[in-house]
């Protein structure tokens, strides 16, 4: 009689424990699972995306081989000494200043400070900290040495500062000559270490980089090279090639 | 009157029903609640099934996007962000030489300028036709902001001329 009565309650009271603690349980199981599909979901949609931005932007460095140029010709992939000799030579001709050394130097390449002035602020332009410090620009320097008016050596600095490709004034040392047959001769020698930048061609693709979320480069930087850096770089004209006997001049 | 029970049924079948009808709510609830489970089970499974494939594909679109023709990407873009720091800078040199023509004094000159960037620092040499030229030279450079920790290091008298050699650091804040 007792188990009459009590069997309706016991099937109830084990319902709800089972219920409680198998099911409910596995229920919050399925619905983390579920969080986590929809999460891949929405990542797998951004690839998409980002694979239609990347593919956009590799269209558009395509057709913009130009601005491609200018870029690599302010920063180059390499140290390209020989461009350097030729265009500081041309400058200074050009200038009318008598080159006395014009000489790489060679030594463990340095780094060029980014950003001294804005420290701790974002690079403009969405390079982010990885892929800048995955290529850092580093500077190779070359020795120089030049005789000429005050206003010639200016225009000459001046000039360097304009050449379409970034270079800095590393150390300057300007001295008067002196000329004892012509003391109004107000010659200067200058001897000046110059750092040119190059950055080594970047390998490391980050897929949270701000460029494949806005999906757009910051071309205004192109102009700005073009507006600030006037100074021709010309290209090397090797011309004719070829002897029988290389010891000979 | 005499009450005359007329039912064919004892008792004790009566009494067994209920008991079966709870069995067969047990029944019902076991099956009910089987069934709920096994329904999640095979969903979490579907679930993570379909889960594991996003993920394959996402994780072959992400390489996909750092091979090839996309490294050329990330070199334009960190080349034109580390350009776009670098374009336009201020040339220390240059502007340190305007302030230098701009704060020289009548009856002196210099003799040798030397810039050194990592110290941020110059280093000048330079004549004048007496002592108090000298001492307006100095100030002068004194008085211009762009300059700071102007010092005198020597001065000396030769052929009725003074030399002088100052060290003067470029003032960060103003530029």
């Amino acid at each position: 009689m007792k188990l009459k009565i009590l069997i309706t309650p016991v099937v109830i009271i084990i319902a709800v424990i089972a219920t409680a603690g198998i099911i409910l349980p596995k229920a919050f199981e399925a619905k983390d699972v579920l969080e986590k599909q929809k999460k891949s979901q929405q990542d797998l949609t951004q690839a998409s995306d980002k694979i239609d931005k990347a593919n956009r932007l590799s269209q558009e460095l395509a057709v913009n081989t130009e601005k491609q140029n200018i870029l690599l010709r302010y920063i180059p992939v390499d140290k390209q000494e020989e461009g350097l000799i030729n265009n500081l030579d041309a400058i200074a001709s050009a200038e009318g200043l008598a080159i006395v050394k014009l000489s790489p130097v060679t030594k463990a390449a340095s780094t060029v400070s980014i950003a001294p002035e804005n420290s701790g602020e974002d690079i403009p332009g969405g390079a982010d900290s990885s892929q800048l410090s995955a290529g850092k620009i580093k500077t190779t320097d070359v020795d120089v040495t030049v005789i000429g008016s005050y206003e010639k050596t200016k225009s000459f600095l001046e000039k360097l500062k304009g050449m379409q490709r970034f270079n800095e004034v590393v150390s300057l040392e300007i001295s008067k000559m002196v000329n004892t047959d012509n003391p109004d001769q107000n010659n200067l020698q200058t001897k000046m270490v110059l750092g040119f930048g190059y950055l080594d061609r970047v390998t490391v693709a980050s897929i949270n980089s701000e460029i494949l979320n806005s999906g757009k480069f910051n071309i205004s930087t192109i102009e700005k090279i073009k507006n600030s850096a006037k100074t021709g770089f010309s290209e090397i004209n090797i011309g004719q090639t070829g002897k029988t006997n290389p010891f000979i001049p | 009157m005499v009450n005359i029970n007329l039912s064919t049924t004892s008792e004790s079948q009566k009494n067994a029903f209920p008991l079966k009808k709870s069995m067969i709510y047990l029944v019902i609830i076991a099956v009910v609640w089987l069934g709920v489970y096994g329904g999640i089970f095979l969903y979490q499974g579907i679930l993570e099934k379909k889960t594991e494939m996003i993920n394959s594909e996402k994780l072959s679109k992400e390489n996909a996007i750092r091979e090839g023709n996309n490294k050329d990407i990330f070199d334009f873009q960190v080349r034109l962000s580390l350009a776009d720091s670098l374009v336009g800078k201020k040339s220390d040199v240059l502007e340190s030489l305007e302030k230098i023509q701009a704060a020289a004094v009548e009856g002196s000159h210099l003799l040798s300028y030397e810039y050194d960037k990592e110290t941020n620092s110059l280093a000048m040499k330079g004549e004048a036709v007496n002592y108090n030229t000298v001492a307006r030279q100095i100030l002068n450079f004194k008085k211009s902001e762009y300059f700071s920790n102007v010092e005198v290091v020597d001065l000396s008298s030769k052929d009725g001329k003074i030399g002088f050699s100052i060290k003067a650091t470029i003032n960060q804040n103003i530029k």
